[in-house]
């Protein structure tokens, strides 16, 4: 309780005072920043910090913090300052606003709390919470930044690790232990998400309002309907959960005689397991061991032999339900951040000029660095989102100025002087971080043969499609302005594009990478010709996905053509339509939604896995960001303006989506708390690494001991990824000579881990003391850790440790020996 | 009264700077740096060697000397120097206050703040706590002044001192917020009757250009606090700072806070004395001046008293000694006709205060034994007393209290005042000068005093002696032989060790065998080779627990206490020896 307390507290300050610098800075936008003060505070006061210690001039401790906090106050005062009567104008007219922000925060951030307290197990299974942990206390224990490896001895995290630096910034400043930190992160990244969620829509709604002629703060809409975008965006899930529920109640089932059921509706829509009969007795709630975690994975990708291959496809609520710490749920609260960003230049904020030697920027100083930062944030919070909220700012840039001074193609130039500019300078702002990054992406490849089925795209999307639909449907019917044939041939034209790259670069590895053809045509069992055709037939079979995206797709781009062409011919006109410029911008956020959606089925980024699983994952978790705000104005625009029998409808409509969209978190909650209790109400904690003590409990106390000592090379035993391996590294912080291998692979080129494996076990098996004391010498070990582990994965000789060691640790089956 | 400006100000504060040089400097390097100075003496001395340590709160006393070191050497006196010359100069703080508390307590201010135990003590230590005070009340002075730039580079330099400065800002500012809420409450009492302003603008910290103020010390920090960008760390490290202070309330020292106060009455009587009188005086008189002053006392004393460290009473002896100038420079009007009377009272009372001195010494000297019954031949018998010397003691304390009351009643009050004031006055400063020199570790070396919370090790220039002679016996060079230091976690050792190749470890390598090794009290080292060793007494912790009254007293006058000693052994490999090398030559 404390520790929430303290990280309350802490988290509300910081938001209090950035809020004069975020003020100065969302010139454009209702709220001013207030309800993403939080999130921008904490993304400066990491950057100051992070930027400071690897350069130096911080030290990683609270002195180093305080120098961040002191910038940070310092920044935040002199927009104070410059614009004290505005602030204190907008506070009085606003309370209602503020009010509800720090309500909204509060639960949210408690509520996540209590169900992060009821199962806040930092487990091995099903998620990567050790590899989080042990970046967090690496974090905590370098010295010096580029913080340690805690898996890879002598080597600096290769990983986009700024939220790790700022779970360890909040653990440090309130004396919070990692294992604490770790939960307590993610119950804050959903709150600032919430709230972010909530700001972003208001904004959106109250600009709407205002376009109606009518005091935004007066309005219902704004204040009530913003909270649809935390609902779409944070808790309505896929309808996987709705699917579970129907097939545990054997809906779509025929039980035959013989005590088999057979179904063609659950063998059409193969979603795994559940083409598999229900089990006996029927109910509406499904209760299989683990069932929830089927929603991430809906999407089911088959290679041209039928095989299997697994794809996640995870959102929003399952991250949190999972309870995984990983950088898409990191970033989440900060890519709301980027695209509040997009929506204050849209709407014609950061006004001016800038001067570069190859151009002028229609943006001021101010503006540009604040976009670089944001970006360069998300880059190195989560990398994969650069590219879509890149896209969604200098899109934003490009309509702004088309609003301003009319389209030509010199709008196009305008995109790019904004891109590759604040591209550079986001990349030079953060580049200590990419001195040490050895990202493992190997390029954009082609994906021939798995494309994603029309019945998974509308389980994974249809909570969200179908208010999408019915948007578009209204911007039609309420003749939004819309060039149809731009639309369609530009959203075909993507298509054509999108093959053609396939091709393309298919010819290219053929031709100069023929290494990296061969062994998926020979896997196929396929000549090249009988490969492509295979896999366009199949693109044929399976088009009700693209279908679905080209008719999301086509009214969008055509809205977006439109409103252009019109404000060239007529930009009063336009102005006053019914149409605010946040329908615009909104259609904008689903067209590159869609695309994200569309990508992977053409496209994916080569890494480890060989195939889109990443890829998928993580455009589809930016889609549905962008997505589900989209769905959270259409629903509360539509709500608010359908009148009689349409309004009603409509109505019924969108709570019977909400509601089976809520049907996954309603049933898969009180499954993964068990119904929110704890094996004794006493032991309901925070502390994810207290179930050790009795799962692992010498381990345990070796664990809290090691937490003491001072920094030094760990030998433990190493084995496989997801399992207890690397404990005490994970825990202490302590860098290991080699933790999980799989994940090591992952980030770095797998020859840097070498022979460790193989020393490490010949560390422990050796009986030659001087064969030992070569290996512990080649890795400077420290510690060396002799526990159930090691002897169950190595024949442990004991006898050389002991004879030529002092143990500095020992209970029950775990001794610790130091190296002299 | 005459609150003229004295003949020779400038001259007086002159010799009140080297007066406090002189309690400061004196053998400022023969007692060895205790360990919390060691820790930051070696951050100094890592500095000066170019290397990048990670560095503690104390940036401005860490950098500044790792000057000193880099230009001259790394030992006692330098790694005590800065704080020294500092503390020295606090003396001329007065100075820019006597507009405020007038020229002559300004003065007699500037030579108590020379001789004073307290601030003498901290002055000799290796650390940033007397910087803080100096620094912080030269920023007050300064910005009092309206020297804006000024006032910035010393709240600077004042930031970069360490955790005292934010205990003495907290006090302040504490002082100040009750100083409005009276002023605001006073006014509202008033109502319709006119109130002096000064007594709601009760700020410190009077209109100033802020701006220049504010470059000024952001120029100090960040230059300062990064030595010119040579030890960039320090720009955050100076910050580590307010979360040490905050620390301290959290995790409190050993120090209780009764052993605090009675540290204060220890080493500040003659400050408390006086102040006593002034804070009646100021009551009865109602003076804003004394009260306000008072109440800074008041926070300060209590801050200090919960935060557990004696060095944080230096905030409270701030404004104590200012409470005693006001009132010894009252004393100093003493007409030419009331001289004889005057001095005959200090006479008396001086040859009094002697006598209770004397018994208690005795009481000291052996606490026990003094409360055995004693044979006392009284009005022609012989009378069985016990604890005939607090007995004394009582009856000399009364007969002071009887010949001031008839020197009041039966001569006048004025001349009671003054002849007590100076007679005591005399007696205490004489203590406190005494008590200043015994601070500075210099009357000494083994007593103990309350200024520090871990002692100076007790046999640190002896063991470098040994360590010197065996190396030269060995290499013919005292400085060669590295040492292997193994389970002793104490940077003081590491520090009288700073010019040899030394290594730290918590095990030795059974394998191999070093030259010598200091480890804490063991029988064997359980290496390959032979070793000789010699036991040295290092660190002694007063037993704190077991402390009586009569070791209270004993330590009031001989600054010992029960303590319990660390012994570390210096073992030394057998052939090093010479006596050992000659055997071995031997056919």
């Amino acid at each position: 309780m404390t520790a929430f307390i303290s990280w309350y507290v802490l988290i509300t300050l910081l938001g209090w005072l950035t809020f004069p610098l975020a003020y100065y800075l969302f010139p454009a936008i209702n709220d001013r920043g207030y309800t993403l003060a939080r999130a921008f505070g904490l993304l400066i006061w990491a950057y100051i910090f992070w930027l400071f210690a690897s350069l130096g001039i911080a030290q990683n401790d609270v002195g180093g913090l305080l120098l961040g906090l002191v910038i940070l106050g310092g920044l935040s005062i002199w927009a104070f300052v410059k614009c004290q009567s505005e602030i204190r104008d907008w506070l009085s007219q606003n309370r209602r606003l503020i009010l509800t922000t720090e309500s909204f925060f509060l639960i949210a951030f408690a509520l996540m709390a209590f169900v992060r307290a009821t199962n806040p197990e930092i487990f091995t299974a099903g998620g990567e919470k050790w590899m989080e942990t042990a970046f967090i206390t690496a974090i905590l224990h370098s010295p010096t930044f580029p913080p340690h490896d805690p898996w890879l001895s002598g080597y600096a995290i290769s990983y986009y690790y700024f939220g790790y630096v700022m779970t360890a910034m909040l653990a440090r400043f309130t004396a919070t232990s990692a294992s604490v930190a770790h939960n307590l992160m993610l119950s804050l990244i959903f709150s600032l998400s919430a709230i972010g969620a909530y700001g972003l829509l208001y904004n959106l709604l109250s600009a709407y309002i205002q376009s109606k002629g009518r005091d935004q703060r007066q309005g219902v809409l704004p204040a009530l309907g913003a909270f649809l975008a935390p609902l779409f965006l944070l808790i309505v899930s896929n309808l996987e959960g709705f699917f579970e529920s129907l097939h545990r109640r054997g809906l779509g089932w025929t039980f035959n005689a013989d005590g088999t059921a057979t179904s063609s509706f659950w063998h059409w829509l193969d979603l795994q397991v559940l083409t598999n009969p229900p089990a006996q007795p029927l109910k509406w709630v499904p209760d299989q061991f683990f069932w929830w975690w089927r929603a991430s994975r809906v999407l089911q990708d088959y290679d041209l032999n039928n095989a299997r291959l697994e794809v996640i496809d995870e959102f929003p609520f399952f991250s949190y339900l999972l309870g995984d710490l990983h950088p898409h749920v990191l970033a989440m609260p900060f890519n709301l951040l980027a695209i509040a960003i997009a929506l204050n230049i849209f709407f014609g904020g950061w006004r001016g000029t800038m001067d570069l030697f190859f151009g002028q920027l229609r943006i001021n100083k101010t503006g540009f660095f604040t976009i670089a930062l944001v970006l360069g944030g998300l880059a190195f919070l989560n990398t994969w989102d650069i590219l879509f909220t890149a896209a969604l700012i200098v899109f934003s840039y490009g309509l702004a100025q088309v609003r301003e001074a009319g389209w030509s193609w010199e709008r196009i130039a305008d995109i790019l002087l904004l891109g590759i500019p604040v591209g550079l300078a986001a990349f030079l702002m953060y580049l200590p971080f990419y001195v040490g990054f050895d990202s493992q992406a190997g390029g954009i490849v082609p994906n021939f043969m798995f494309v994603t089925r029309g019945a998974h795209l509308w389980v994974m999307w249809g909570v969200l499609l179908i208010p999408l639909f019915a948007y578009l449907i209204y911007l039609w019917r309420t003749k939004f302005p819309a060039d149809w044939r731009t639309g369609i041939f530009t959203a075909v034209g993507i298509l054509i594009v999108l093959l053609l790259a396939m091709f393309v670069i298919s010819l290219f590895a053929l031709k100069f990478k023929p290494d990296l053809i061969k062994p998926v045509l020979e896997s196929q069992g396929r000549a090249v010709n009988v490969f492509i055709a295979d896999s366009m037939a199949r693109r044929l079979k399976y088009s009700g996905s693209l279908l679905t995206l080209l008719a999301l797709l086509i009214p969008s781009f055509a809205f977006l053509f439109g409103a252009g062409r019109f404000s060239r011919e007529d930009e009063a006109d336009l102005q006053s339509r019914p149409h605010s410029q946040s329908s615009l911008f909104i259609v904008l956020l689903l067209s590159v939604g869609t695309l994200l959606i569309l990508g992977p089925d053409f496209l994916y980024l080569r890494d480890n896995f060989g195939y889109r699983i990443n890829t998928v994952f993580k455009f589809y978790y930016e889609a549905w960001i962008l997505l589900s705000l989209v769905a959270a104005f259409a629903a509360a625009v539509m709500l608010f303006e359908l009148r009689g029998s349409g309004s009603a409808l409509y109505a019924i409509v969108i709570i019977i989506v909400i509601g089976a969209g809520l049907v996954y978190p309603v049933f898969s909650l009180p499954n993964k708390t068990n119904n929110f209790k704890a094996d004794h109400p006493e032991q309901r904690t925070l502390n994810g690494e207290a179930y050790l003590a009795n799962s692992m409990a010498d381990d345990y106390q070796a664990i809290q001991f090691m937490k003491q000592l001072d920094q030094g090379v760990v030998a433990e035993a190493v084995k496989d990824s997801y399992s207890e391996y690397a404990r005490i590294s994970t825990f202490t912080g302590l860098p290991a000579v080699l933790g999980w291998s799989n994940h090591e692979g992952q980030w770095r080129d797998l020859s840097l881990q070498g022979s460790r494996k193989d020393d490490l076990q010949t560390l422990y098996t050796t009986p030659d003391w001087v064969t030992a004391q070569e290996i512990i010498d080649r890795y400077n070990i420290r510690y060396i850790v002799v526990g159930n582990l090691e002897r169950t994965t190595y024949q442990v000789n004991e006898e050389k440790f002991s004879r030529f060691l002092k143990p500095i640790f020992q209970q029950g089956s775990i001794t610790i020996y130091e190296v002299p | 009264m005459n609150f003229s400006r004295p003949k020779n100000e400038g001259w007086l504060y002159w010799l009140a700077f080297l007066v406090a040089l002189g309690f400061r400097i004196i053998q400022l390097g023969a007692s060895p740096l205790t360990d919390s100075e060691a820790t930051l003496a070696l951050q100094a001395l890592h500095i000066a060697q170019g290397k990048a340590p990670l560095l503690g709160p104390q940036t401005g006393y860490i950098l500044f000397t790792g000057i000193l070191f880099a230009v001259i050497e790394g030992t006692n006196f330098m790694a005590r120097f800065f704080p020294a010359m500092i503390g020295s100069a606090l003396v001329f703080v007065p100075y820019f206050f006597r507009e405020k508390i007038k020229p002559i307590p300004a003065l007699i201010l500037a030579f108590f703040f020379a001789i004073d135990p307290g601030l003498v003590a901290l002055s000799r230590q290796a650390n940033g706590t007397i910087l803080a005070v100096t620094f912080l009340l030269f920023a007050w002075g300064m910005w009092r002044h309206q020297r804006a730039i000024s006032a910035g580079v010393f709240a600077g330099l004042a930031l970069l001192s360490g955790p005292s400065f934010w205990a003495g800002l907290l006090a302040l500012g504490l002082t100040w917020v009750f100083l409005q809420g009276m002023g605001t409450k006073r006014m509202a009492n008033a109502e319709s009757k006119i109130v002096d302003p000064s007594l709601v603008s009760t700020s410190p910290f009077p209109g100033l250009e802020y701006r220049p103020a504010l470059i000024a010390l952001l120029v100090t920090l960040l230059f300062g606090g990064t030595l010119f960008f040579l030890s960039p760390n320090g720009l955050s490290a100076w910050l580590s700072a307010l979360p040490a202070y905050l620390k301290g309330w959290t995790s409190p020292s050993s120090m209780t806070p009764g052993r605090m106060i009675v540290a204060f009455f220890a080493y500040e009587p003659l400050g408390i004395f006086l102040a006593v009188l002034s804070l009646i005086r100021g009551y009865r008189t109602k003076s804003r001046r004394i009260l306000r002053t008072g109440l800074w006392l008041g926070v300060s004393l209590l801050l200090a008293i919960f935060y557990r460290q004696t060095s944080e009473l230096v905030w409270a002896i701030i404004p104590l000694l200012t409470l005693a100038a006001f009132e010894l420079a009252r004393a100093f009007n003493i007409f030419a006709e009331e001289r004889v009377e005057v001095g005959v009272v200090v006479l008396a009372l001086m040859i009094l205060l002697a006598y209770i001195w004397f018994d208690v010494s005795k009481i000291a000297l052996d606490p026990s034994s003094q409360l055995a019954a004693t044979t006392l031949p009284l009005f022609g018998r012989n009378i069985q007393i016990s604890g005939a010397p607090y007995v004394i003691l009582l009856g000399a304390i009364l007969i002071i209290i009887l010949c001031i009351s008839f020197v009041a009643f039966g001569w006048s009050v004025r001349t009671a005042w003054l002849g007590t004031t100076w007679a005591f006055v005399l007696f205490l400063g004489v203590y406190s000068l005494a008590a200043a020199w015994g601070s500075s570790g210099v009357r000494s070396p083994n007593g103990l005093e309350l200024w520090t919370l871990d002692p100076a090790p007790a046999q640190a220039n002896l063991l470098r002696a040994s360590v010197d002679d065996i190396s030269e016996f060995s290499l013919g060079h005292p400085d060669s032989q590295p040492v292997t230091i193994m389970g002793i976690d104490s940077p003081a050792l590491e520090w009288i060790l700073q010019n040899r190749d030394v290594e730290v470890v918590s095990e030795l390598n059974p394998q191999l065998a070093p030259s010598i090794v200091i480890t804490p009290l063991m029988n064997d080292l359980g290496l390959p080779s032979a070793y000789r060793g010699q036991d040295f007494t290092w660190r002694q912790r007063p037993l704190w627990e077991g402390i009586t009254t009569p070791d209270w007293i004993r330590w009031l006058v001989f600054r010992q206490l029960p303590r319990d000693n660390e012994t570390i052994i210096l073992w030394v490999r057998d052939d090093l020896f010479p006596d050992a090398r000659e055997t071995s030559q031997q056919p």
